[in-house]
C-alpha cells in the first residue's frame, strides 16, 4: 500500500515513518506541509493508496488539506486518516465532514494505528472493487463479473456526499459515548429492494441505489447530514441533535425526486423504489452499549414488518 | 473497530526522568531532545513578549502551537510527563481563545503551567 503521510513536525513524521516501517508499511512517504503533500499528489506517477494527515498545520490545515484531496478526482475515495492531538467535537466534525474515513489521536499508539492501518487496507481492497463498478456501471461498460452482496454495506458511486458506512461508524466511535448525545440518526428502507435485487443485475441495482440517495439528500434540504448505505436496502441518516424531521413531508419530497426517473424504470422493467423512513433516534449518555448502536436502533424501526434477506448475486443474472 | 490503547513506554504519571525506549527510537528521541533545546529558548522569548504586551494573542497561539507538537510525541518518546504538561498548555491557551477570553488575561492562567512544563523540558535536557 502506498503511503502518504503529512505533518509538519519532523520528530512525528520519523516516529510514524518508523512505527509504519516496523508494521510492514515499506512505501511510505513523507511531507511537512499541506503544499508539499499536494505537490506530491499532483506529481505521482500512481496515486497513494492512503493518506495520514495531521489536523493542526500552519498555513494550510488537514482538514483543509483533506477537502483540497477529495476534490481531486482520483482520490474521491482513498482512505484519509486523520491524526492529532485534538479530539474536541467541532476538529472530529470538521475532519469527517470534510472527508475523512477515520481519526486516531496523538500520542501514537503502536497498536492503534495497526488496528486503523489493517482498517485501511480493507477499505482500499473494497475501494479497488467499487471502482471496477463504477467502470462497470458507465454507459456501454462491457459485461462484468461484479457481483454485490444484498446485505452488505456500500459506498454509492456518483452520490458525493455519501459517506462509507465504516466511516460513518469510525465517527461514531470517535465521538464516543460521551458526546454521543449530540447526534441523532434515522433510517430510510427501500421496501422493495429485494425484489429490485432479484429483477435487477448489480449495476442496475446500484444506479437504483444512487437515484434514492440523492432523492434522500435533495429532500433533506440541509447539508448537515452524513449519509450511507447500510446494505439490505437501508440507508442511514446522521444528524445533529436538534434535527426534526417532516417524516410525511420528506417522502413526499423523494417521491417527487423519483417521479423523474419514473420513466426510465418502467422502460427498463425495474419496480419502482418504494421508501419507508424510520424513527429519529438520538444518542444518550446514558448508553452503556457501543456509540455504533444507535445506527442499528434506527435501521431498525424503519423496517417492514417482515424483511427478507436475499443472498449475493451476480449482475450477469 | 475497537480502541486500542497501549502506548510504545508504559505510563508512568507524574515521573519527569527519561524512560527507556525501544533502540529503533533512540535516535529520535535524541533529534527530539535537540529540538527541545531550540524549542525552550522559542518558549522564553514568547514569554518576554508577553510580559512586554508585545503581540500577546500571536504570542500564545504559537506557544499553543508548539505546546502541540510536543504533546503529539513526548509520551511515545518515553517522556509523559512533559507530554502532559504540554497537553495541558495547549488546551489551556485553546480554552482561553475559545472563551474569547482576553490574550493577557489567558497569559496570566497558563503562565505557572508553562512554568512547570518548561522546567520539565529543562530537566530533560539535563539528564
Amino acid at each position: 500500500m502506498k503511503i502518504l503521510a503529512v505533518d509538519d513536525d519532523p520528530v512525528f513524521l520519523e516516529l510514524l515513518l518508523r512505527t509504519l516501517r516496523s508494521q510492514g508499511h515499506a512505501d511510505v512517504t513523507t511531507a511537512g506541509s499541506a503544499r508539499e503533500a499536494l505537490a506530491l499528489l499532483a506529481n505521482a506517477q500512481r496515486p497513494f493508496d492512503c493518506l495520514l494527515l495531521d489536523i493542526q498545520m500552519p498555513e494550510i490545515n488537514g482538514v483543509q488539506l483533506c477537502q483540497a484531496v477529495r476534490g481531486l478526482e482520483v482520490y474521491r475515495r482513498t482512505p484519509i486518516v486523520m491524526i492529532t492531538a485534538m479530539s474536541g467535537k467541532s476538529f472530529v466534525d470538521d475532519a469527517f465532514t470534510a472527508g475523512a474515513t477515520d481519526y486516531i489521536t496523538k500520542p501514537l499508539d503502536r497498536l492503534e494505528l495497526k488496528a486503523r492501518m489493517g482498517m485501511v487496507a480493507r477499505l482500499h481492497d473494497e475501494r479497488q472493487r467499487m471502482a471496477v463498478l463504477e467502470r462497470q456501471t458507465a454507459p456501454n461498460a462491457s459485461l462484468p463479473e461484479f457481483r454485490v452482496d444484498f446485505a452488505a454495506p456500500l459506498l454509492i458511486p456518483g452520490v458525493d456526499r455519501a459517506f462509507e458506512y465504516l466511516a460513518l461508524e469510525n465517527y461514531l466511535l470517535t465521538l464516543g459515548i460521551k458526546r454521543l448525545y449530540s447526534v441523532g440518526a434515522f433510517a430510510i428502507n427501500i421496501e422493495n429492494a429485494d425484489l429490485i435485487f432479484s429483477k435487477t443485475n448489480a449495476a442496475a441495482f446500484v444506479n437504483m441505489l444512487g437515484d434514492v440517495a440523492t432523492a434522500i439528500l435533495d429532500g433533506l434540504k440541509t447539508e448537515q447530514v452524513m449519509l450511507s448505505y447500510a446494505g439490505g436496502g437501508n440507508f442511514v441518516i446522521l444528524v445533529q441533535r436538534n434535527f426534526s424531521i417532516d417524516v410525511e413531508e420528506l417522502a413526499l419530497m423523494i417521491d417527487l425526486v423519483l417521479g423523474d426517473f419514473e420513466s426510465i424504470y418502467t422502460a427498463d422493467r425495474i419496480p419502482m423504489p418504494r421508501i419507508r423512513i424510520g424513527e429519529l433516534v438520538r444518542g444518550s449518555i446514558f448508553a452503556s452499549t457501543r456509540p455504533t448502536r444507535i445506527l442499528d436502533q434506527a435501521i431498525e424501526t424503519a423496517q417492514p414488518k417482515a424483511a427478507g434477506k436475499p443472498g449475493t448475486r451476480g449482475l450477469a443474472a | 473497530m475497537t480502541p486500542l490503547r497501549q502506548s510504545l513506554v508504559p505510563e508512568r504519571p507524574g515521573s519527569a526522568p527519561r524512560e527507556a525506549v525501544a533502540p529503533g527510537l533512540a535516535a529520535i528521541q535524541a533529534r527530539f531532545l535537540e529540538l527541545i533545546c531550540d524549542r525552550v529558548l522559542v518558549f522564553e522569548t514568547l514569554k518576554k513578549d508577553l510580559e512586554a504586551n508585545r503581540k500577546p494573542a500571536l504570542a500564545l497561539t504559537r506557544i499553543a502551537d508548539l505546546a502541540h507538537k510536543i504533546a503529539g510525541v513526548a509520551a511515545t518518546l518515553g517522556f509523559p510527563h512533559a507530554g502532559e504538561l504540554a497537553a495541558d498548555v495547549e488546551r489551556a491557551v485553546r480554552d482561553g481563545a475559545a472563551a474569547g477570553m482576553p490574550a493577557l488575561q489567558t497569559w496570566e492562567r497558563v503562565s505557572p503551567t508553562l512554568e512547570q512544563f518548561l522546567d520539565e523540558l529543562e530537566s530533560l535536557l539535563d539528564d
